[in-house]
């Protein structure tokens, strides 16, 4: 059985979307599919990257 | 099964909390997630990385950065032996080997990492774009520590472009890059171009993640700091002691962030001129 990490979710693409798909790729798709995982990283990347987030401080 | 859905809900709790800003409460969740994924999936090589590379993220935030970048060393050793190599994982996993150094202000280090995960992520053929820009945003804030300005200012700006394409969806991100491209011009001495993106890098930092989240710490730490180059001492130290406050509380007073900002604000006050009776 599939873990809910690797469970797959079908996005079915609008008309426009299907347009820049096959002006990009040169494909035919209805949909995409992603896994629950891929799908997060897509929603919320600082789940698994870290920030590198500038501190300023006075020279000691 | 069980095990299963106990290791994805011990993993969701964990980085939940950790994204809260509550790094020392994610800590056991995280642990034990890695405990389940080894016992009950040892033969898992991605789960396991994804365990390990949590646990990474997690000690960075505590400022325990030989076990994050134990972890993390550990992550990518498990991915690489993995049958199917997971670039994205690998990106992902250079790309926060190269935050480890960044904390520890050890650039030179950091950069060959950044850049690597960078240019992983770019040869992907489905590759994410926040997630592209998150990388050319870390890497900036590494170039700018080394004072390699004109290739940060150009990731910065090619990153926001990037991510402003979704400004709903990636406002976490556009708050990230907001400020250290305020700090950046902080450091070239753009004073007013710095207040302007730092002041909405914490208005956004607010809103999405609560106005007493330690990142928006480092935003008022920074809007601080530029503040007092303007000469506005009593808004500057203002600034610094909400900072102070905010890092002592989620992350307690030991920690670098707390003692640097802490340093901060009595310079400051050193620095602030006599009033005049």
């Amino acid at each position: 059985m599939a873990t809910r990490d690797e469970k797959v979710i079908r996005i079915d693409l609008t008309a426009d979307q299907k347009q820049q798909l096959k002006a990009l790729t040169d494909k035919d798709a209805q949909a995409i599919e992603l896994t629950v995982r891929e799908l997060e990283e897509r929603i919320a990347p600082g789940v698994w990257q870290n920030h590198n987030e500038t501190f300023l401080s006075e020279p000691l | 099964m069980q095990h299963e859905q106990r290791f994805v809900d011990l993993s969701r709790v964990g980085n939940q909390r950790r994204l809260e800003g509550d790094p020392a409460a994610a800590e056991p969740f995280l642990r034990e997630a890695l405990d389940v994924a080894e016992s009950e999936f040892p033969n898992d090589r991605l789960r396991l990385a994804s365990a390990l590379n949590a646990l990474g993220l997690l000690y960075k935030d505590l400022a325990r950065y030989d076990d994050a970048r134990a972890f993390y060393e550990r992550a990518l050793s498990v991915v690489e032996q993995a049958a199917e190599l997971d670039d994205r994982q690998v990106a992902t996993l250079y790309h926060n080997l190269g935050g480890i150094e960044h904390a520890r202000r050890n650039y030179e280090a950091g950069e060959p990492f950044a850049r690597k995960g960078l240019e992983i992520r770019r040869r992907l053929a489905d590759s994410d774009e926040t997630a592209l820009a998150v990388d050319m945003v870390a890497l900036a804030a590494i170039l700018d520590g080394q004072r390699k300005f004109d290739e940060a200012e150009a990731l910065y700006l090619d990153a926001l472009r990037i991510l402003d394409r979704e400004p709903a969806t990636n406002a976490g991100e556009i708050a990230v890059a907001l400020n250290d491209l305020g700090a950046h011009y902080a450091q070239r001495d753009q004073i007013d171009r710095a207040n302007d993106l730092l002041t909405r890098a914490a208005e956004l930092k607010a809103q999405t993640l609560g106005p007493r989240h330690p990142d928006v710490g480092v935003t008022l730490n920074n809007l601080a700091m530029v503040h007092k180059r303007r000469g506005d001492f009593a808004r500057a130290t203002a600034l610094y002691r909400d900072a102070v406050d905010i890092f002592d509380e989620a992350l307690g007073p030991d920690h670098p962030k707390a003692i640097a900002c802490r340093r901060n604000l009595a310079r400051c006050a050193a620095d602030a001129p006599e009033e005049r009776a």
